[in-house]
């Protein structure tokens, strides 16, 4: 299955602070695949980076076996790319951005932008700056999705909206996906609003990938073990997180573990104790707070 | 992409245009005002000036002029500043630059639809300059200074100099604006740097952007006087030179050393002249003949037109070049 975005070795430096470090994953064809982070990970630098809006640092970001460069506009035309900050042009009438985007795109398909937005009851006739924030959204997705990308880019497409607003949005994009067989490669804070909808996880933190997989495999191969305090029964397992409550241990581990001592409980995990786990988790000799690493998600401009 | 960058600045080219034609309806009526002015009174007595306004006719044109002289710095602060620098400050760069289209085309296509439309604006404006100019300060009966389109206030907002200076401000505001990616920094910079040009263009360069002209001075009694040529010259500087036809009879010395020795030897009017025409030297006013109206203009033009181009070149450049 060939990628349909692809990152080797990415960098982004902010003058001395990496934003992104070394960064290797791949998205499939046809998936799609959340990555999921605290605050200032590097989850939007990396969505800026697979746009074309940023150029990194070390290390190469390919869409569908092209590398993206600052001033091609051939990676643009499969690619929907949702900002973070939903620019817009506020003095624009709904359906003033959608003429934008009709004139800016080779492909278009202004039936289905029409359909969508007056579904969600938003009037074409609106100034974009009077909208609720959730319309915002809701344009914002319109003119990645009408273009008709191959690859969709959403970072943070459904942050600070309400869980109705949130629904709606999920909704109208995994239904236009789902038709076309796009690829969609999108970010959260929460894994919860990723679970339900992705095929794979992407785990950022402190600037660095953790771990990436499907979300099948991501549970099976992690355990949940709880026993006395004391020593951890570490054979032949990769231990993630450690946690002591009172007298009771609780160990995130990564693999199988073949026999567990006395007093040992062996349970699975949901995708969230797994996720914390590895936020949690230090890089090995680093020294420093996972709360204040690198730059925060908006990104230094 | 013509159809955003007219979207995105038709508002302001609206005020701007409507500024325009304020001005240049104003223009109007005061060149009608000063025709009433003036044919009513022929023997152009002071008296009949001050009873038909001609003096605040002559206050209103001064303000005029010098709002025109500030329109292109204008043009640079209001649409030069922000075309690059404001979409940057609201992250709309994001929105547009991943669309279909390139970032090269994105540029040159709005640089190319607001810079048409101030030109094409500044050009109808000058028309009505040159109207208002001909009826107002050509013969204003009043005015001692400012007496043809040669002098620097005139030269400026007249002919086709001022469709290369709005262009030029308009590409500075750009090019600042999009290498110091800060609306408020490139208007400062801009007001700054034109202003800078201007005043070096006038000091500087315009005086010899032609061959400069020699007007000698003559001696009645104790006052020094030339004859101004109709029209009027613009005057650069009093100097010396050497009498045409004649060689330096000292060598090395140049014209005003020699007039300095001999100001220095005699202080009397009588032997002063007397020594410097010994010497084949003249005292006088360099200047720029009215004739050279046209030369000037162009060539002016030329040195403002290709500044903008690199200007622009240079925009393009950190347009290109700019990440996230």
């Amino acid at each position: 299955m060939t990628a349909a975005l692809e990152t080797v070795g990415l960098g982004r430096r902010y003058r001395t602070k990496w934003a992104l470090r070394d960064c290797t994953f791949s998205v499939p064809e046809g998936s799609i695949t959340g990555i999921v982070g605290p605050n200032g990970a590097g989850k939007s630098t990396l969505f800026r980076l697979a746009a074309g809006i940023s150029r990194p640092t070390s290390g190469t970001v390919t869409v569908f076996g092209q590398e993206v460069r600052l001033n091609s506009s051939e990676h643009l035309k499969r690619l929907g790319y949702f900002d973070q900050l939903r620019p817009l042009y506020s003095g624009f009438r709904v359906e003033e951005m959608l003429t934008l985007g009709r004139r800016l795109n080779s492909t278009w398909d202004n039936a289905a932008a029409r359909e969508w937005l007056s579904e969600l009851n938003i009037p074409m006739k609106q100034k974009v700056g009077h909208l609720s924030l959730g319309q915002q959204a809701q344009v914002a997705l319109t003119l990645c999705m009408a273009k008709r990308p191959d690859l969709l880019l959403l970072d943070e497409p459904v942050a600070s909206l309400d869980p109705l607003a949130r629904h709606e949005l999920l909704q109208t994009l995994m239904g236009t996906v789902a038709e076309q067989g796009t690829t969609v490669f999108l970010s959260s804070h929460f894994v919860s609003e990723l679970e339900p909808v992705c095929d794979n996880l992407i785990i950022l933190s402190s600037s660095q990938v953790k771990i990436t997989g499907t979300i099948e495999s991501l549970l099976a191969d992690h355990r949940l073990l709880i026993g006395p305090d004391g020593p951890e029964p570490l054979n032949g397992v990769e231990m993630i997180s450690s946690r002591k409550t009172g007298r009771q241990r609780t160990l995130l581990v990564r693999g199988i573990p073949p026999s567990l001592g006395p007093g040992w409980q062996d349970l699975q995990p949901d995708l969230n104790e797994i996720v914390l786990a590895y936020l949690a988790r230090r890089a090995p000799g680093a020294n420093h707070k996972l709360a204040d690493d690198g730059t925060s998600d908006g990104g230094p401009s | 992409m013509i159809w955003l960058a007219w979207r995105r600045h038709r508002f302001l080219l609206a005020l701007f245009a409507g500024l325009l034609v304020g001005l240049g309806v104003w223009m109007v009526l005061l060149a009608h005002a000063f025709d009433h002015a003036s044919n009513v009174c022929r023997d152009q007595t002071y008296q009949c000036g001050f009873q038909y306004g001609v003096f605040s006719i002559e206050n209103q044109a001064t303000a005029i002029n010098a709002l025109l002289l500030f329109l292109p710095c204008l043009a640079g602060i209001v649409f030069g500043a922000p075309l690059v620098a404001g979409e940057l400050e609201h992250y709309t760069n994001r929105l547009v630059w991943t669309q279909g289209i390139s970032r090269t085309r994105w540029f040159v296509t709005k640089w190319l639809v607001v810079g048409l439309i101030l030109g094409a604006l500044t050009s109808l404006l000058v028309l009505i300059t040159q109207y208002w100019s001909g009826h107002v300060f050509a013969r204003l009966p009043l005015t001692l200074a400012l007496n043809g389109r040669i002098q620097p206030t005139l030269f400026a907002v007249t002919g086709v100099a001022p469709v290369a200076y709005t262009l030029f401000a308009f590409s500075l505001g750009v090019a600042l604006g999009a290498i110091l990616r800060r609306t408020s920094w490139a208007v400062v910079g801009t007001v700054v740097g034109y202003t800078a040009v201007a005043l070096l263009m006038v000091f500087s360069i315009r005086p010899s952007l032609a061959s400069q002209g020699f007007l000698s001075t003559t001696r009645s009694t104790s006052v020094q006087y030339v004859t101004l040529p109709r029209p009027q010259p613009w005057i650069l500087s009093y100097g010396f030179r050497f009498a045409p036809g004649t060689q330096p009879s000292t060598g090395a010395s140049s014209a005003s050393a020699i007039a300095k020795r001999c100001l220095n030897q005699s202080f009397t009017g009588s032997s002063y002249d007397q020594c410097l025409s010994t010497h084949d030297v003249q005292g006088g006013f360099f200047d720029q003949s009215a004739t050279h109206y046209w030369a000037l203009q162009w060539r002016e033009t030329a040195i403002y037109l290709l500044s903008a181009l690199v200007l622009l070149g240079m925009a393009l450049w950190a347009v290109r070049r700019w990440r996230e």
